[in-house]
């Protein structure tokens, strides 16, 4: 089976919240962070899609909160049908 | 143009040392404390109930309050954050407090044992006049052989006498260890009074309600007997925020539009002065040559007498009246006028309210009885950015112009 990545959309989110303090100045403060990242990939084979376990795509590792894949009939790769599936992953860490 | 809110910081707006997230306070002269509740951040924990905190309100202390809870809280999603510059998480230090005015425990606390000493057990305060009834008659059951000396003395040492109301609410304020401020005078007092199990403050409240009078705890957790027609019909104007948001105003009808006291008391009489005068010659030898002058002399009157006095609302078309008899002790007519008219003013005056609402920068000091106010709330809140400082005063812009004052003395 032959994949071309075609798209990466990397995310990185936080709840901050300013406080007052006893200094008198305020100071900023931030809630858990959620990250994330989107991959989508062309291949020549009909995937099997999955969601809720830990898989690594494109080099990313992290949980797959979300994966759908399309036949685009009108594309080859290969000499086969073309195969577009974009997965959501959310990563560990503050950073990605 | 008056900018609000901008010199609020985390500095300035504290409870007990902790900057204020959340504060709600409400002073009403009606309930028997001033309460609030407060979020703070307090990194070295919530401070223990019962213990005594100021807080200041943009740098304006507005009283000391007594801790009748307090609590924090932790919440994964609400409270766990990383501090700027820090690279750990942390649970954010919220604590929250609901508080009552300080003077609140000793104002509750029960006349009991541990306070008056098992001896004097349950205490009778008795006037100097009951006190020698009392005596006549515990002499007349000795003489009898119904009792002896013995049982005499301890009967009698039972009684703490005293010279009056205020008397009777400094012994009880020692007790439980509970400044006073007389804002009123207590011209009346029952003979005989007995507060077994009372709270100080229901005791206090009784003894203050003979005269007419009220109590309130002040900021300072003193309580203040003050009189209620001297607040409200002494002049000046109810307080108002340096601006107003929003304004209401209510009238409605009064409840009550005539008082009735009725009592009895003993009158009193005077013997006119005299001045100084020779025996005329050939006159009386028993009188002296000279007679010095004597001033005007006022004798208490030994007969009980009926006392009634009503007053009226002017300007209302229908009667209401309200009747009140006194007859644990003894009143004259002026007492009898005050205890009416103070009912009225105060039914007339909440029958008239007035509430102004705006910020609360500027209006820190105004408090229910130092100032012509029935309530004041003010609420402090951080909103994200900054802080929201507001207050609401209610109070009355009525006022009844009373008559003349009936005589406290004479036979009436």
């Amino acid at each position: 089976m032959t994949t071309h990545t075609h798209k990466i959309r990397k995310t990185a989110k936080a709840d901050s919240e300013k406080l007052p303090d006893i200094s008198g100045t305020k100071i900023t403060y931030a809630g858990g962070t959620e990250c994330g990242v989107e991959i989508t990939q062309r291949m020549n084979e009909e995937p099997t899609v999955s969601a809720g376990s830990t898989v690594t795509v494109a080099g990313y590792t992290g949980v797959a909160e979300n994966q759908s894949s399309e036949i685009l009939p009108q594309y080859k790769l290969d000499g086969a049908i073309v195969w577009e599936t974009t997965t959501t992953l959310a990563t560990e860490g503050d950073s990605v | 143009m008056i900018t609000y809110f901008e010199s609020l910081t985390g500095a300035n707006c504290t409870v007990g040392g902790q900057t204020i997230l959340s504060l709600s306070v409400t002073e009403d002269m009606s309930a028997d404390y001033a309460t609030a509740t407060a979020i703070c951040l307090a990194p070295g924990g919530p401070w223990p109930q019962g213990s005594h905190v100021e807080t200041v309100e943009g740098g304006v202390s507005t009283g000391l309050w007594c801790i009748t809870e307090a609590g924090g809280r932790y919440s994964g999603r609400d409270t766990w954050r990383r501090r700027a510059g820090d690279a750990v998480y942390r649970h954010l230090p919220f604590v929250s407090y609901q508080m009552k005015r300080a003077g609140y425990q000793q104002a509750r606390s029960t006349i009991s044992k541990r306070y008056v000493g098992k001896d004097k057990y349950p205490p009778k305060f008795a006037t100097r006049d009951h006190l020698e009834q009392v005596k006549e008659e515990l002499a007349a059951r000795k003489d009898a052989g119904e009792i002896d000396g013995f049982q005499y003395r301890s009967e009698l040492g039972s009684y703490i006498p005293v010279g009056g109301a205020k008397d009777i609410i400094n012994h009880i304020a020692r007790w439980v260890d509970l400044p006073i401020v007389y804002r009123a005078s207590l011209p009346c007092c029952a003979g005989l009074y007995e507060p077994v199990s009372k709270p100080a403050m229901t005791a206090i409240k009784e003894i203050a309600s003979w005269s007419g009078a009220d109590c309130y705890l002040d900021r300072r957790g003193r309580l203040v007997v003050y009189d209620f027609d001297e607040v409200f019909n002494r002049g000046g104007w109810m307080p108002k925020p340096r601006s107003i948001t929003e304004m209401e105003h209510s009238e409605s009808l009064c409840e009550v539009t005539q008082v009735t006291v009725v009592g009895s008391g003993y009158g009193a009489y005077e013997i006119p002065a005299t001045p100084g005068h020779f025996r005329p010659p050939g006159g009386n030898p028993n009188i002296p040559q000279w007679v010095e002058a004597r001033p005007a002399q006022k004798v208490k009157g030994t007969t009980l007498k009926a006392v009634e006095e009503t007053a009226d609302l002017p300007g209302q078309g229908v009667t209401v009246e309200q009747r009140i008899e006194i007859n644990q002790y003894p009143i004259n007519p002026a007492i009898a006028q005050g205890i009416a008219r103070q009912m009225l003013t105060k039914a007339y005056l909440h029958a008239n309210t007035q509430t102004l609402q705006g910020p609360a920068e500027g209006a820190q000091a105004f408090e229910p009885i130092a100032h012509k106010l029935f309530s004041v709330t003010r609420t402090l809140d951080w909103n994200g950015t900054a802080y929201r400082y507001m207050c609401t005063l209610t109070g009355t812009t009525a006022s009844i112009p009373w008559g003349a004052t009936a005589s406290d003395y004479g036979w009436w």
